[in-house]
C-alpha cells in the first residue's frame, strides 16, 4: 500500500536505530551511519528524518538526562524502534531480497566482469 | 569550557520549534566539544556549518517561524534591484570588481605565504618547550653566532634536570651507490635515534631503534622512491657509502621516515648512526694525536636541541647549561683569548630570525614578512578605496533613482539597506571569484616563491575565515558612505536634478585618492630602490676575475692519500692539453663559495692576539687566475714556499692585525695553531661571497696537495657545455669511482642572490599589482568626471576657453594629488628603504633619483590614464551638451 514505503535514507537511519538499541540519538546516528556506510550525512538532515519517522510512527523516543554535563545540561532524546518501524524495514527489505532472487545470473556475470 | 559563537544559538533559538531545541542543541553542543578538543576555530566553523543546515528543514521550525512576508519581499526586492543596478552598469561593476577580484587574491597569496613563513616547525609537539643550543663567540674583534655546538655539549647536559629530551646531528657528506647508481646530492646527517624524540617526523616502516646499531641507516620515504623506485618492502636492502671520511662500507635500510616537511628548519634525506661514524673517526687518523677526550669538546658543528618540562624556566636552564660548558672548555678558551656562551632559540623562531652561521636553510627575517604583510592591507585598502571612489562617483547620478524611491515610500534604512547590499554582493562575489583565481594561478605563484604552500590553503580554517569576517566588515565600510550620503538628500533636490552635476563627495573622494597614490608612490619607490640595489650587486666589480670560469670539484676527504694525488697531478696535465683551456688552478676554496675553514690567530708573548682569519691553501697560479691583485710583497714560488708557513694575507687581515699600510705587514709573523707563520705578500681585497657581505681577513699558503677541492678552469669560449663535456669524461677516466660535479662559476656566484632574488620577485609582483588596482581606479574615476563635467567645459568653450587651458585645467587637480601624495610618501619611503639597505655591507646610496624617478612613473601614467577621457572632454561640442536644458 502506498504511502509506508521507506525512503532510502529512512531505512538506512532505521536500521541505525535498530543497531545502537537504546543509544540511539542524533549525533549518534550520524556518526554510526559514517562509520559503518562511509556516507557523511549532516546532523541537520538526521534530526529531520528522525522526526519524520517518529511522526510516521516507526520510532519512539525518550528522554535521557544522565550525561547531561557536555551537553551544556541538555537532555538526550533517545529513539527506538517501533513495532511499526520493524515492520517497515522487514517489509523493504524482504521487497529487496525478493528483487533480487530473481535477477537471472547472466546478467550478475556481465556485470561482474 | 569554550562555547560556540553566540549568534547562531539565538538563531537556533529563534527558529526551531521549542520542544525540538534542547535535543538538537544539546547535540550540536557535544559534537562542539569532541571537534574543540582539536582546534577552537574549526569546531566554531563546523557548528556554524551545521546549525545553518537546519534552514532547510521547515518540518523542525516554529509554527510561526516562516518569514513574514512582507520582510521578505523587502529582502527579495532589495536583491533584485541591487543585481540590476550592477548590471545596468557593467563598466564600473566590472572596474570595481576587477579591483576586488585582483585586491583579495593578491593579499590572500600574501597572507598565506607570511602564514607559511611563521608555521615553521610548529608541527611538533610541544613546540613551545624545544630549543636549539645557539652558540655565541665573543672575541677581541668580533662576535659570531653558530647554529652548532661542540660534540660533547648533548652529554654533558645531560645532568640537568629539566631536559626531557636532547639530540644533536652531524652534517655529513657522502655518495650512495645503490646497484649501479651513484647518488650524491643527498642531505645527509648522522644522528641517533632521539633525533626522533625530539622531533615529531614518523616512522613509516622499519625499527628506528636500529639508528643505534652500526650499518643501519635510515632514509626519507623520497629518498626511497629515488633510489628503489618504490618505499615498499626495502627495509634491509643494502646500499654503499663511499667515501665517507675517505672509507666506504656496505650499510642497510632499518628504517624509513616520512619526509620531512617543508616548513622545518631541518633537512635530512639520509641518516648514518652517529656512535658509527664517531668510530669511524676515532679508528680513522684524522685527529692526530688529540685524546679523545679533548677532541669531543673542541669538535664542532653539531646542531643541538633541547626539549625541556613543563613549567620550566627556560633561562635557569641556559644558566645550568651555560655554567656546564664554561666548566669544561674553560682551558681551551684560555688558550685561544675568546669567550663563549650558548642561548636557548626557540625551534619556532629560528626560520623568522636572521640566519646565524651553519644555518641548514636560508631564514627568512620576520621584518621582511611584516613588510609583506603590510603590502598585502596596502593592496586591501586600495582595492576597497577604488570601490568607494566608484560608488560615491556613481552616487550623484543616482539621485533621481533616491528620490523616486522616496517618492513611493521607501525610508531612509531601506535605502541605506540598498546601496550595502550592493556592496555586500560585489565584495563576496569578488572574494570567491579570488579563491578561484588563486586556485589556478596557485602552481604558478609557488614556481617564484619556491614553496608549496597552496595546498593547505582550503583547509587553512583561520585564514579563510578572517579573510571571510574582513571582506565583510570591508564591504561595509566601503558601501557605509555612499549609503548614508545618498539617503540623507533632500527630496526635492534630487528631483529637479540638481544633485546631478554637484560636487559633493569630492573631498572624500580626492583624500581617497591622495591614500591611493601615496601607497603607489610608496610602492614605487621601494621597488625602485630594491631593483637598483639587485643589479648593483650583480654587477659589482667583485676584485676577481670569475668570467669564463669552469669549477670541478674534486674530493677533499681523500687528498690526503698518495695515490689520489698523483691521479690528480696526471688529470690536471691532462687538462691543460686540452684545446679549449686557457688556464688553470687548484685550490682548497674558491670565490662564491663559503670558506668554513676559519681559525684564530693566538698570543705570542703576551700581546693582544685572537683575530679569526680564514685559511685556504691555493697553487702558484691562482691569483693570476683569478686577477687578484698583489700590492705588497710578492706571490708564492714553489721552490721557496714548499714548507707551508709563508702567507699571503689579504688587506682586510693586515688593517685588523693593526698595520698601518700593507708594506709594513711583510716579513711579520702570524700563530695558527702553534705554527708561526709569515707574511711574504699582501693582495687587495676581494669579495669572497657577494657584495653583500662585508669582506672578511683571509689568508692564503701554498699547498698543492691539500688544494684539491677545487679546479678552477678558464675556457676560452664563453660557451662551456662543450668544454664540459671533455673535461667530463676525462675526469670519468681519472677517477671513475665519483661522481662528476662541474658548474659555471657565474652561476655558482648567482646562488648567493638567491634569497634576495625571490624577496625582488615577490615585491615587484605585489608592487604592480597595487599599481595596476590603482590605475583600475583611476579609469574609473575618470570617466565619472567626464560625464560630470561636460556642461562645464562647454560652457568655457563657448566663452573662448583655448583646448590647452582645457587640458591643463583638467589635469591640475590630478597633479595637486600627485604632488601631496608625494610629499606623504616620500619620508616613509625613505626611512624603510634605508633601513633596508643597511642589511648589505655595500649598498647603493639613496638619492634624487629614487624619488623623481617613481614620481614621474605615477604621474605618466596617471596622465596616460586619463588622456583618452580629457581629450574626449576638449572635443566636446557645446551645441549637443547645452541644448539639452
Amino acid at each position: 500500500m502506498k504511502g509506508t514505503n521507506l525512503g532510502e535514507l529512512e531505512e538506512l537511519i532505521l536500521l541505525s536505530v535498530a543497531n545502537l538499541a537504546e543509544q540511539a540519538y542524533g549525533l549518534a546516528i550520524r556518526d554510526f551511519i559514517k562509520e559503518r556506510c562511509a556516507r557523511s550525512v549532516s546532523i541537520s538532515t538526521v534530526h529531520a528524518t528522525i522526526h519524520r519517522l517518529e511522526d510516521k510512527g516507526y520510532l519512539t523516543s525518550r528522554y535521557d538526562n544522565s550525561s547531561a554535563a557536555e551537553r551544556g545540561g541538555r537532555p538526550k532524546l533517545i529513539f527506538n524502534i517501533s513495532s511499526a518501524g520493524r515492520e517497515a524495514i522487514r517489509v523493504a527489505r524482504d521487497q529487496r531480497n525478493n528483487l533480487w532472487n530473481t535477477i537471472p545470473s547472466l546478467s550478475f556475470n556481465i556485470a561482474l566482469t | 569550557m569554550k562555547s560556540p559563537p553566540r549568534w547562531i544559538v539565538r538563531w537556533l533559538e529563534k527558529r526551531l520549534d521549542h520542544r525540538l531545541f534542547d535535543e538538537i542543541y544539546g547535540d550540536l553542543l557535544e559534537d562542539f566539544h569532541r571537534n574543540s578538543t582539536k582546534s577552537h576555530l574549526k569546531a566554531n566553523w563546523l557548528f556554524v556549518l551545521s546549525a545553518s543546515g537546519y534552514v532547510r528543514y521547515q518540518g523542525l521550525h516554529k509554527i510561526s517561524s516562516t518569514p513574514n512576508s512582507n520582510a521578505m519581499s523587502l529582502w527579495q526586492n532589495t536583491f533584485v534591484s541591487s543585481i540590476r543596478n550592477l548590471k545596468r552598469n557593467k563598466l564600473h561593476t566590472g572596474i570595481s570588481l576587477l579591483g576586488l577580484i585582483i585586491g583579495f587574491a593578491a593579499a590572500t597569496a600574501i597572507f598565506q605565504y607570511t602564514l607559511f613563513e611563521r608555521s615553521y616547525d610548529s608541527f611538533h609537539r610541544n613546540a613551545d618547550r624545544k630549543y636549539r643550543l645557539t652558540h655565541t663567540f665573543e672575541n677581541a674583534t668580533s662576535i659570531t653566532e653558530n647554529a652548532t655546538t661542540y660534540l660533547a655539549v648533548k652529554e654533558a647536559i645531560a645532568e640537568v634536570p629539566e631536559i626531557r629530551t636532547s639530540t644533536h646531528f652531524l652534517n655529513i657528506d657522502a655518495s650512495i651507490r645503490v646497484d649501479d647508481n651513484i647518488f650524491t646530492n643527498q642531505d645527509m646527517i648522522a644522528t641517533n635515534s632521539d633525533f626522533f624524540d625530539v622531533f615529531d617526523f614518523n616512522i613509516l616502516s622499519g625499527q628506528i631503534d636500529d639508528l643505534n646499531k652500526p650499518n643501519f641507516v635510515a632514509i626519507s620515504e623520497t629518498t626511497a622512491t629515488t633510489f628503489f623506485g618504490s618505499s615498499q618492502d626495502i627495509i634491509g636492502k643494502q646500499v654503499e657509502i663511499q667515501n665517507l671520511f675517505g672509507l666506504s662500507l656496505n650499510v642497510s635500510i632499518g628504517a624509513i621516515y616520512q619526509d620531512i616537511p617543508e616548513n622545518s628548519h631541518l633537512r635530512a634525506d639520509f641518516i648514518f648512526p652517529l656512535s658509527q661514524l664517531l668510530t669511524i673517526a676515532r679508528n680513522g687518523n684524522f685527529f692526530g694525536n688529540i685524546q679523545y677526550s679533548d677532541l669531543v669538546w673542541r669538535w664542532f658543528g653539531y646542531p643541538t636541541y633541547i626539549e625541556i618540562g613543563e613549567g620550566d624556566s627556560k633561562d635557569l636552564v641556559e644558566q645550568k647549561i651555560n655554567s656546564i660548558i664554561s666548566r669544561f672548555r674553560e682551558p681551551y678558551n684560555a688558550a685561544l683569548n675568546q669567550k663563549h656562551s650558548v642561548w636557548l632559540q626557540p625551534i619556532k623562531a629560528i626560520h623568522i630570525t636572521p640566519g646565524v652561521q651553519s644555518e641548514l636553510k636560508p631564514n627568512n627575517d620576520v621584518a621582511i614578512l611584516q613588510l609583506f604583510a603590510a603590502i598585502g592591507f596596502f593592496i586591501l585598502l586600495l582595492a576597497w578605496t577604488n570601490h568607494i571612489n566608484i560608488s560615491t562617483a556613481r552616487a550623484m547620478t543616482r539621485a533621481k533613482e533616491v528620490g523616486v524611491r522616496k517618492v513611493l515610500g521607501s525610508d531612509k534604512r531601506q535605502l541605506q539597506l540598498q546601496f550595502l547590499m550592493e556592496s555586500l554582493l560585489l565584495n563576496t562575489g569578488g572574494f570567491a571569484l579570488a579563491i578561484g583565481l588563486l586556485f589556478i594561478l596557485g602552481p604558478y605563484i609557488e614556481g617564484v616563491v619556491a614553496i608549496p604552500f597552496f595546498g593547505n590553503l582550503y583547509q587553512n580554517y583561520g585564514l579563510m575565515t578572517s579573510l571571510f569576517a574582513m571582506v565583510v566588515v570591508g564591504s561595509i565600510l566601503s558601501g557605509l558612505y555612499p549609503a548614508i550620503s545618498l539617503s540623507n538628500f533632500s527630496l526635492q533636490d534630487t528631483l529637479r536634478g540638481k544633485l546631478k552635476h554637484s560636487r559633493r563627495g569630492t573631498t572624500l573622494r580626492r583624500i581617497l585618492v591622495i591614500v591611493q597614490f601615496s601607497c603607489t608612490i610608496f610602492l614605487v619607490s621601494a621597488l625602485f630602490t630594491v631593483q637598483h640595489q639587485m643589479s648593483f650587486m650583480l654587477s659589482a666589480d667583485l676584485g676577481a676575475n670569475i668570467d669564463r670560469t669552469l669549477l670541478i670539484t674534486g674530493h677533499s676527504s681523500a687528498a690526503s692519500s698518495s695515490t689520489y694525488r698523483s691521479r690528480m697531478s696526471a688529470f690536471q696535465n691532462e687538462l691543460k692539453l686540452l684545446p679549449g683551456i686557457e688556464e688553470l688552478s687548484i685550490s682548497s676554496i674558491v670565490p662564491g663559495i663559503r670558506n668554513g675553514f676559519r681559525v684564530s690567530t693566538e698570543a705570542r708573548n703576551g700581546e693582544e692576539a685572537g683575530l679569526f682569519v680564514h685559511r685556504s691553501s691555493i697553487d702558484e697560479e691562482y691569483f693570476d687566475f683569478y686577477d687578484i691583485e698583489l700590492i705588497a710583497g710578492r706571490s708564492f714560488h714553489s721552490g721557496q714556499d714548499i714548507d707551508g708557513t709563508t702567507l699571503i694575507v689579504n688587506k682586510k687581515t693586515t688593517e685588523e692585525l693593526g698595520f698601518e699600510s700593507p708594506e709594513l705587514a711583510l716579513q711579520q709573523p702570524v700563530i695558527f695553531a702553534g705554527i708561526e707563520h709569515k707574511i711574504i705578500g699582501v693582495v687587495e681585497d676581494f669579495y669572497q661571497l657577494g657584495v653583500q657581505q662585508a669582506v672578511e681577513p683571509i689568508s692564503f699558503t701554498l699547498d698543492t696537495a691539500y688544494a684539491g677541492n677545487y679546479i678552477s678552469l678558464r675556457t676560452s669560449a664563453s660557451n662551456t657545455s662543450a668544454i664540459e663535456q671533455q673535461v667530463q669524461s676525462l675526469f670519468e677516466h681519472f677517477f671513475p669511482d665519483s661522481p662528476f660535479t662541474g658548474r659555471v662559476m657565474e652561476n655558482v656566484f648567482m646562488d648567493q642572490y638567491n634569497g634576495e632574488e625571490q624577496f625582488r620577485d615577490l615585491f615587484s609582483m605585489f608592487s604592480i599589482v597595487a599599481l595596476a588596482i590603482a590605475i583600475l581606479g583611476l579609469v574609473g574615476l575618470s570617466s565619472y568626471i567626464v560625464s560630470q563635467r561636460m556642461k562645464e567645459v562647454s560652457v568655457r568653450k563657448v566663452l573662448g576657453a583655448h583646448d590647452l587651458q582645457l587640458f591643463v585645467l583638467l589635469n591640475r587637480e590630478y597633479l595637486v594629488l600627485s604632488a601631496i601624495s608625494f610629499v606623504i610618501a616620500i619620508p616613509a619611503a625613505t626611512i624603510l628603504s634605508s633601513q633596508w639597505l643597511d642589511n648589505y655591507a655595500n649598498h647603493i646610496t639613496l638619492g634624487p633619483l629614487h624619488f623623481v624617478v617613481p614620481l614621474i612613473i605615477v604621474i605618466t601614467s596617471v596622465f596616460l590614464t586619463t588622456l583618452g577621457y580629457t581629450i574626449k572632454l576638449i572635443r566636446v561640442n557645446p551645441a549637443t551638451v547645452l541644448k539639452q536644458e
